[in-house]
């Protein structure tokens, strides 16, 4: 039998989906033969609209729509638990990547756009500074959820305790760093 | 020390502001044995998990300039974060294994040729002899020793010590005296990169690691990790309110324990700035 993914969307698969998703990662998604290591060492599995060993047949079969409107790969936060013990030595969080990333390049609504936000909020001060500024960070993000007012216990508590530095860090050669992210254009958001 | 070649600091951005007290004692535990390490010149930051989230080159090109530098130095790199020390490595193993990856360097100016060693400071003390420098030893003081994700899991170039059960953090502070305890929990995630976005989830993962240190009867939890010590830091009271625990647990750089074992004044340690306060821990250790 089909897994459910397959069956829930008959006909909507791109075969061809899976090899990009493969060069894409530098992983051999069609080694997965779907023993759910993954997914039982995934802190964020209980989360997840798609379990991580659910997702890599997914991308094996080429549901290719259904994946890229699930939110596992924004909620999957790096820790390669998967990635150290899959005994096909595959990188999940890796396809993670490479599944998350191509739903962002091909636009769109994004499945989680409060975690790309954050994100973004992040490689702005990157971008401006030469160095991540917790403080803007912060701030600007919650601003732009509409939050502020829930997040300001937070940001006082911090204050109180001298651990946010309001003033950023330069750095001096910072059009370097401006160019790298010229260099990814768009992707990289404004 | 290790190598031939110097070592040159990179602290990375949260060590400038919600990790200062990680700087402060790194800087502290380095001054106590006589190690001399300058901060790497103009460094700039890793992208940490946004720069993955959102492109793959980026997440290699940025790490990438900071590795250009200390080879021009002819440095080695050391670290102490644990996320910065995972960019940096995964990085270097991304430059000399893949071509296509080390050409979209060299095309933006980024002259990295290979070569330079990513150290972590837990890998350095380890090496070190730390018997007979020991002025403070931290008698009495049970520690839950925990890595979380970045520092132990480091798929294809592998972390600073085992994915499933790592001892080296136990090791360094067991030669400074403390207790080290036994307990599940060490390499959990707790969701830091999530605590701004799903405070619920993150909150949940927070609470299951102290459950675990708390049965361990830990008195405090070391962390080599700035994201991580914020994050059991800020969340701890709520999770304790929930799981009704008896007592809120220090969380602590493994630095401010090391500094403290070899002689630097607490004052010096940042202590201050802790949300869980760790004058309990003190007072124990009679500090
Ligand atoms: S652990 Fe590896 S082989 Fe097993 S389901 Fe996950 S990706 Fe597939
Ligand atoms: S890296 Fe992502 S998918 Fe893998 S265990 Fe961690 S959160 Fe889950």
């Amino acid at each position: 039998m089909l897994p459910r993914e397959a069956r829930a969307l008959p006909g909507r698969t791109d075969p061809a989906w899976a090899p990009v998703i493969e060069t894409a990662s530098g992983e051999r998604v069609g080694l997965c033969f779907g023993c759910g290591i993954c997914t039982g060492s995934c802190p964020l599995a209980p989360a997840m609209d798609m379990l991580p060993s659910r997702l890599m047949k997914a991308v094996q079969l080429g549901l290719k729509e259904r994946v890229l409107k699930a939110t596992a790969p924004y909620l999957c936060v790096g820790c390669e638990t998967c990635a150290v013990r899959c005994p096909n030595g595959i990188d999940v969080a890796r396809v993670m990547d490479a599944v998350r990333q191509a739903g962002l390049a091909r636009g769109g609504p994004v499945p989680r756009v409060d975690i790309q936000r954050f994100h973004q909020w992040f490689l702005r001060t990157v971008r401006l500074f030469g160095r991540a500024h917790e403080g803007l960070l912060s701030a600007g993000f919650s601003l732009q959820q509409g939050r502020l007012r829930e997040d300001l216990p937070t940001g006082w508590a911090l204050m109180r305790h001298g651990r946010l530095a309001l003033w950023p860090h330069f750095i001096r050669r910072r059009r370097e760093v401006r160019r790298l992210f010229r260099a990814i254009g768009q992707r990289g958001g404004r | 020390m290790g190598g031939e070649k110097p070592l040159a600091l990179y602290p990375g951005c949260s060590l400038q502001s919600t990790g200062a007290a990680y700087l402060a004692s790194v800087h502290e535990t380095l001054r106590a044995l006589g190690l001399r390490v300058n901060e790497l010149p103009d460094w700039n930051c890793c992208g940490a998990s946004s720069a993955h989230f959102v492109d793959p080159e980026l997440a290699v090109l940025l790490p990438a300039r900071n590795l250009a530098i200390a080879e021009d130095l002819g440095a080695d790199v050391l670290t102490a974060c644990a996320a910065c020390h995972h960019r940096l490595v995964q990085a270097e193993h991304e430059l000399s294994t893949s071509e296509a990856m080390a050409r979209a360097a060299a095309k933006q100016d980024v002259a990295y040729h290979g070569g330079v060693r990513v150290r972590h400071l837990l890998s350095v003390l380890d090496e070190t002899d730390l018997s007979g420098r020991i002025c403070r030893p931290l008698k009495g003081l049970r520690v839950a020793c925990y890595y979380g994700c970045l520092l132990v899991r480091i798929p294809r170039s592998g972390g600073i010590d085992d994915s499933e059960n790592p001892d080296i953090m136990e090791r360094v502070l067991r030669a400074c005296g403390a207790e080290v305890a036994d307990w599940q929990g060490k390499t959990w995630c707790c969701g830091a990169s999530l605590a701004a976005t799903a405070p619920e989830l993150a909150g949940d993962l927070v609470q299951r690691i102290l459950v675990q240190a708390h049965r361990a009867g830990a008195d405090c939890i070391a962390t080599a990790c700035p994201l991580c010590q914020l994050n059991l830091d800020l969340l701890q009271s709520a999770a304790a309110e929930r799981s009704g625990f008896d007592r809120l647990l220090p969380v602590v750089f493994f630095t401010q324990l090391t500094a403290l074992a070899l002689g630097a004044s607490p004052r010096r340690l940042g202590f201050g700035k802790h949300l869980v306060a760790v004058r309990p821990m003190m007072e124990a250790l009679a500090v």
